[in-house]
């Protein structure tokens, strides 16, 4: 199967230059690419009684393959994905005509289309996250197409983050996910569901991975992006927001329910957020006038409604649950197949008149015939008229609802959000086509004709598969068993008729139908109240969303202005007092600050010359900050190194004096060279900036001193070496001066090495020097 | 002697590179222009020799392998310096000492040797691949610090030949202060850690630390020492808080020795890390491995250490994507996103052996490789002989250089960690490492911060492709030599075909670590601290057991 998905990569680089050659005819041939690998994918399905399974070894040390596996819900994805999308191909060809980035949408949609079938029919943890976050990275592209404008720009962005983010969090869920399970195959998942429900990261993994979910399918409180996304052009919302990218997050809880599924927080989670979203989104619906955005948020509601019916649909559950499994894929299907057309409606309106505004379209049915018979099928498809494949999803939906609890949260949440999406059905598919010609108010629909052929034959296609499968639901038989038996988890058998008999669900069905037809009549009075609900949006998520960025940004501020402030005397304060923190911190850890005292009491033995030596150092060192001249702050530092090796002296260490004299000498000698090139002294730092390097000064040495004294103590190995050297220094050097046999003779190549480095160094000297007059010279 | 040889013959590389360096050096003088001119190519022949030498020479024997804390370390991850090296040296052809170059071609000036720098940057670039090289295979203290000074004291001096501008001075300078300040603190660090341990030798250390582990706990006083050593080798990976040098140095510095700035002190830091911590945790040799591979850590590093290390992460992490969000400057941006991949890699070194040090190294190669590309683009285009910095000079790129626009797009898709190209199965890695050594809370940390990274990466990819080009972006011309442009498009070519072979990367990564685990076997010579630290750790551990036994 990686075969297919690779089809559709390749097919998109593909796609640029033959929209350069055949412009006309590259949306049709491109949308072969589909159809073939639908037609590739149904010869597999069809022909095995088992799931057909490939995998490629990728990595095995981590045990990653790219593992596919095309079970009835990958195989109802992957038709309602390579379905869809060539009727998009054809109807973006059409849009697109005499546009020179024709050729660019055409391979964008189709790169999108790939990774989205990635997704569907990846069987490992990973290979799944890899599509998922090229849907994200290829929808960013396909929302911003209109990269000249601000608006797409901002709302790809923001797509981008939302889902991107999410789908960081869902990284995190898989593995964490594949750990506790201890397989990546998502198929061997559902058979450890018992070990996922005893793990301790059940919860963090149910989080993440809804985490995932949810920013995807546009659930509260993240369902800000999706509306705005509807800055795209109309052929990428129309794929985005019915069959695909949106639809990934329902696909992926579905696709977990058996594994996840049983755990009161995953099947609480999905219904409450599911709930929520679909009746805060149908109420927003009511207040849109503009055709794009009345789906956008009718898409938000009916993915609410998909969300909690995989949260009825628990694995364990009992004819209620698996009534909710085939309510999902029934639901999913008819929304995928009404919500494209009705998209793909209103861009062709659009493109014909001009205009966006669901009130100012009116009576277009003879301008625009077969576009109105598109209209009206998908509409009432929708609204959920009998006979058409809408009906099913409602009525199956109801079904699941009720049968769970005829007055539980998922029926309520039901009745509340249907009666809204009524109302967009109507107001999208049916009213534009409506009414008379003369109420037109605005100049473009006076003039509308019907759209090219490329516009409308992929609309009417999708909305008469619709009513041919709301007439012959029977055909979906077995695609809805097997799929809704993979969102359940067991078999299901599913047979499905037209008219399932006079009950309280068609009851139900009819009273939600009429709402809607009601709200629409009162619809004066209902927005004036909702227009004080959408008051409220100013405290909802998308200002959090705001808020988030504006936080990031104000933070990052901050912290440059404090610590990157392009001083190097900042940055020493700052990894000075980091460091006396953290080793701070690490020592009173270790050994309590009274035990600090107690080890130091035993170290130290004071005599009385330690005494002056240590009162030298200090005065010698205040006479280094307080100096008013580099001479004298030289020779008084050289005052604290000859206390330094006085010190040497006292505790019998001549060598180590003699060295520490040379070396001060040579530091004064170097000073002095140096300050003739400095220019002169001038003290800026004020009394403040004064106060606070004392203190971090103070404690910096403090904590080196407590350092030393503790490490006072320390024993270091047995001094195998001297020993060594002091025994068989005359036997085998023939010498009695024990240093000098080491350094000429059981050392001799080290002391080479040492005279040659002089050697270079000295010539080194001589070369700056002499380098250094003759610049002066010429000068 | 023959001792000495066979040591001598495991430096056949260090070797090659030194001579290289001299031959660079001297080559760099010479009068005729043809031969200055092949000074980076001889650079480059030096590189390629010393990864031939790599297989031949770092095959270790079983008693040299025994003194090593990582034997397999050079053998593996040398040639990924090497080959990112390679790289780092395209990007430089034709931009060192070029406006001598140009007025000795003029004849607008006499050649003077006293002023012509070229030999001396090429030979500055092998010692410092010398160092990195030599810290791969460091066995003790000194060598350590000593292969590490050699890493870092050339590229103060490149820092400020890369440019005759003052801001490059003054980079140099600020490098030079807190890089001096930075070894100080952790030769102090090292101190502390021979005192406690009586050692300078990283394999009797941790046989040292074993022991000390099993009766009563690792000393404070090397507790400390090491919080020292890790905070002192923050500046080599430009790590929180000791990452402030690298915005302003990177912004001072000429993009090709940027680029180089932001692999080669990183990687010896990394590896310096590991021998260090090797020492005194990890255990890699005591996991269980359940059945798809996921080890459960027995014990770690002491905890102070590892909270240290948790700290200098997330701020790492933290600050740098927070401070990359604001920039305008391309180099700036990437100096930040330069700070937040050293935070992601300290994930790899608080995980441990083996997944955690594999990813890091997988990481760090990835990291060169991407990081290179991106740079190559700011190489190899300019203005007027001008490099180019500001974002504008990116936007619509793609209108007059289609190329640089695709390299640049890919390999800030890279670095972003999108799939599939190279940088995100490094990151994954990464996290799958933290996630099996049990610490999820930091992973998440990780995603936090990748989502935050992806909203400035994106305009590194968005701008070139998608924008119209900007007033800025109309005068930029190509470099003046199309290596650095190569490699950029050898970089990006190995962004998008690397990850296919991710198996035997993956495996090489691990091969190089894999010998650690072995550093305290019975093959240590007996009567060792080491040895007898094994016996002491092996009753420990039979405790143990039987403990868990006994419970059940």
């Amino acid at each position: 199967m990686l075969g297919e998905v690779l089809t559709g990569f390749v097919a998109a680089a593909f796609a640029a230059p033959l929209a350069r050659r055949l412009p006309r005819l590259a949306g049709p041939i491109l949308a072969l690419v589909p159809l073939g690998i639908l037609a590739a994918l149904t010869w597999r399905y069809a022909g095995s009684a088992a799931p057909p399974r490939t995998s490629v070894a990728w990595l095995p040390g981590l045990g990653i393959d790219l593992a596919f596996r095309l079970d009835g819900l990958a195989y109802l994805f992957a038709l309602l994905i390579c379905g869809i999308g060539a009727v998009i191909l054809v109807y973006a060809g059409a849009y697109f005509a005499g546009d020179r980035r024709r050729g660019r949408m055409l391979a964008t949609l189709l790169a999108f289309m790939a990774s989205m079938l990635g997704v569907v029919l990846a069987d490992h943890l990973v290979a799944l996250f890899v599509f998922w976050e090229l849907t994200s990275v290829t929808s960013y592209l396909l929302i911003g197409f209109d990269h000249e404008q601000e608006k797409s720009r901002k709302a790809a962005l923001q797509a981008l983050l939302v889902t991107g983010g999410g789908g960081l969090a869902l990284l995190a869920g898989v593995v964490l996910l594949a750990q506790a399970a201890g397989t990546w195959d998502i198929s061997a998942l559902a058979g450890q569901a018992q070990t996922i429900r005893a793990s301790p990261l059940q919860l963090p993994i149910i989080v993440l991975v809804l985490a995932g979910c949810f920013t995807k399918s546009a659930q509260v409180p993240f369902h800000f992006w999706l509306p705005n996304a509807m800055a795209a052009p109309t052929p990428v919302s129309a794929y985005l927001h019915s069959a695909t990218m949106v639809k990934a997050g329902v696909y992926l809880a579905a696709r977990l329910n058996p594994s996840l599924g049983g755990a009161a927080a995953w099947e609480w989670a999905l219904i409450g957020f599911g709930a929520l979203t679909a009746v805060t989104a149908a109420a927003m619906s009511l207040r849109q006038h503009e055709l794009k955005r009345l789906l956008a948020y009718s898409t938000v509601a009916s993915l609410g409604v998909l969300i909690m019916l995989v949260g009825l649909a628990a694995p364990e559950g009992g004819a209620d649950a698996v009534t909710a499994a085939k309510a999902v894929v029934l639901f999913l299907l008819a929304h995928a197949l009404y919500k494209a057309t009705l998209f793909l409606v209103a861009g062709s309106l659009t493109r014909a008149t001009g205009l966006k505004d669901a009130r100012l379209l009116v009576g277009l049915r003879r301008a625009m015939p077969l576009t109105f018979v598109a209209g009206v099928l998908a509409g009432l498809s929708m609204v959920g008229v009998p006979a058409l494949l809408g009906y099913l999803g409602k009525e199956s939906a109801i079904a699941a609802a009720w049968e769970r609890h005829a007055a539980g949260p998922a029926m309520l949440a039901l009745v509340l959000a249907a009666p809204p999406l009524v109302v967009v059905g109507l107001r999208v598919g049916v009213a534009p086509f409506l009414g008379s010609r003369r109420a037109v108010v605005a100049d473009g629909a006076g003039t509308a004709h019907e759209v090219p052929t490329g516009m409308w034959v992929g609309p009417v296609a999708l909305a008469v598969i619709g009513l041919v499968l709301g007439l012959a639901p029977m055909l979906l038989n077995r695609v809805v068993s097997e799929t809704a038996a993979a969102v359940h988890g067991a078999p299901v058998a599913a047979r499905l008729a037209l008219w399932h008999g006079f009950n309280a669900v068609v009851l139900l069905d009819v009273a939600i139908v009429l709402g809607g037809v009601a709200l629409w009549l009162w619809r004066s009075s209902i927005d004036r109240w909702t227009r004080r609900l959408a008051r409220l949006a100013a405290f909802g998520p998308e200002r959090g969303y705001a808020l988030a960025l504006e936080g990031t940004l104000a933070f990052g501020r901050v912290q440059t202005r404090l610590l990157q402030s392009g001083y190097l005397r900042r940055y020493l304060l700052v990894v000075f007092l980091f460091a006396i923190a953290v080793v701070g911190a690490a020592l009173v850890a270790a050994h309590r600050p009274g035990a600090i005292g107690a080890a130091l009491g035993e170290i130290v033995h004071v005599h009385a010359e330690d005494v002056l030596l240590v009162v030298m150092m200090v005065v010698a060192a205040v006479a280094v900050v307080h100096s008013r001249s580099r001479v004298a702050a030289v020779i008084a530092l050289g005052a604290v190194g000859l206390a330094v090796s006085l010190v040497f002296v006292l505790y019998s260490a001549p060598d180590l004096a003699l060295t520490q004299v040379l070396i001060e000498t040579l530091t004064v000698i170097l000073f002095v060279l140096a300050m003739r090139q400095l220019p002169f002294f001038v003290d800026l730092s004020s009394r403040r900036t004064r106060v606070r390097d004392l203190v971090v000064a103070v404690l910096g040495g403090g904590l080196m001193t407590t350092l030393v004294l503790l490490a006072s103590h320390v024993q270091l190995g047995d001094e195998v070496a001297s020993a060594y050297f002091a025994a068989e220094a005359v036997p085998q050097g023939h010498g009695r001066n024990v240093v000098n046999v080491i350094l000429v003779d059981f050392r001799a190549l080290d002391t080479l090495g040492e005279i040659t480095v002089l050697a270079l160094a000295a010539i080194g000297v001589i070369a700056l020097v002499r380098g250094r007059t003759g610049l002066e010279a010429r000068r | 002697m023959t001792d000495v040889v066979a040591k001598l013959q495991t430096l056949v590389p260090e070797v090659t590179l030194l001579v290289g360096a001299v031959l660079a050096a001297l080559l760099g003088l010479s009068r005729r222009k043809q031969v200055r001119d092949a000074v980076p190519w001889v650079t480059i022949a030096t590189l390629l020799a010393a990864m031939v030498a790599v297989p031949f020479f770092n095959q270790l024997d079983g008693t040299t392998a025994a003194g090593l804390l990582m034997p397999m370390l050079g053998g593996t991850f040398k040639l990924g310096i090497l080959a990112v090296a390679v790289l780092l040296c395209l990007l430089t052809v034709g931009l060192v000492d070029r406006r001598l170059e140009q007025a000795f071609a003029t004849g607008r000036a006499p050649f003077d040797a006293m002023r012509t720098i070229r030999g001396e940057f090429y030979a500055f670039f092998l010692l410092s691949i010398t160092g990195l090289s030599l810290v791969c295979s460091a066995r003790d203290l000194v060598w350590l610090f000593l292969a590490l000074e050699l890493t870092s004291l050339p590229t103060y001096i490149m820092v400020a030949l890369s440019r005759g501008s003052r801001r490059a001075q003054e980079a140099a300078v600020k490098y030079f202060f807190l890089g001096a300040m930075a070894s100080a603190v952790f030769l102090y660090g090292f101190a502390l850690l021979y005192g406690a341990t009586g050692t300078l030798v990283l394999t009797d250390m941790r046989g040292t630390f074993a022991l000390q582990a099993s009766t009563g706990g690792v000393s404070n006083l090397a507790v400390i020492g090491m919080i020292l050593t890790v905070l002192g080798l923050c500046f080599k990976i430009a790590a929180a808080p000791m990452h402030f040098y690298a915005a302003d140095v990177y912004e001072g510095a000429a993009a090709p020795v940027t680029a180089f700035l932001a692999f080669v002190p990183k990687a010896a830091g990394m590896l310096a890390l590991m021998l260090l911590l090797g020492t005194m945790g990890w255990s890699g040799h005591s996991m269980i491995v359940d059945s798809i591979g996921f080890r459960q850590p027995i014990e770690g590093l002491p905890q102070p250490v590892v909270t240290v290390l948790w700290m200098i992460a997330t701020l790492t992490m933290t600050l740098g994507n927070v401070g990359a969000l604001l920039q305008r400057s391309v180099k700036r941006m990437l100096a930040y996103s330069s700070i937040a991949h050293s935070g992601y890699m300290l994930i790899g070194i608080i995980a441990g052996p083996t997944t955690g040090l594999a990813a890091v190294l997988f990481y760090l190669f990835a990291y060169g490789i991407m990081n290179t590309a991106a740079f190559a683009v700011l190489a190899g285009l300019e203005r007027r002989g001008e490099e180019i910095e500001s974002l504008d000079d990116l936007a619509g790129l793609r209108q007059r250089h289609p190329g640089m626009s695709v390299v640049m797009a890919l390999a800030a898709g890279s670095l972003m960690g999108l799939p599939p190209l190279l940088g995100f199965w490094g990151k994954l890695y990464l996290f799958i490492a933290g996630v099996q050594a049990g610490h999820v809370p930091l992973v998440v940390i990780a995603a936090v911060n990748s989502a935050i990274a992806a909203w400035y990466y994106l305009r590194l990819v968005g701008l070139p492709i998608l924008s119209r080009p900007s007033p800025q972006s109309e005068t930029i011309g190509n470099g003046l030599s199309v290596w650095p442009r190569v490699a950029g498009v050898l970089g990006a070519v190995g962004v998008i075909v690397l990850p296919l072979l991710l198996r035997p990367m993956f495996d090489t990564a691990a091969l190089a670590v894999s010998g650690y685990a072995k550093a305290d076997s019975p093959t240590a010579p007996a009567g060792t601290l080491a040895a007898k630290a094994l016996a002491s750790e092996s009753l420990a551990s039979e405790a143990l057991a039987s403990e868990q036994e006994s419970a059940d």
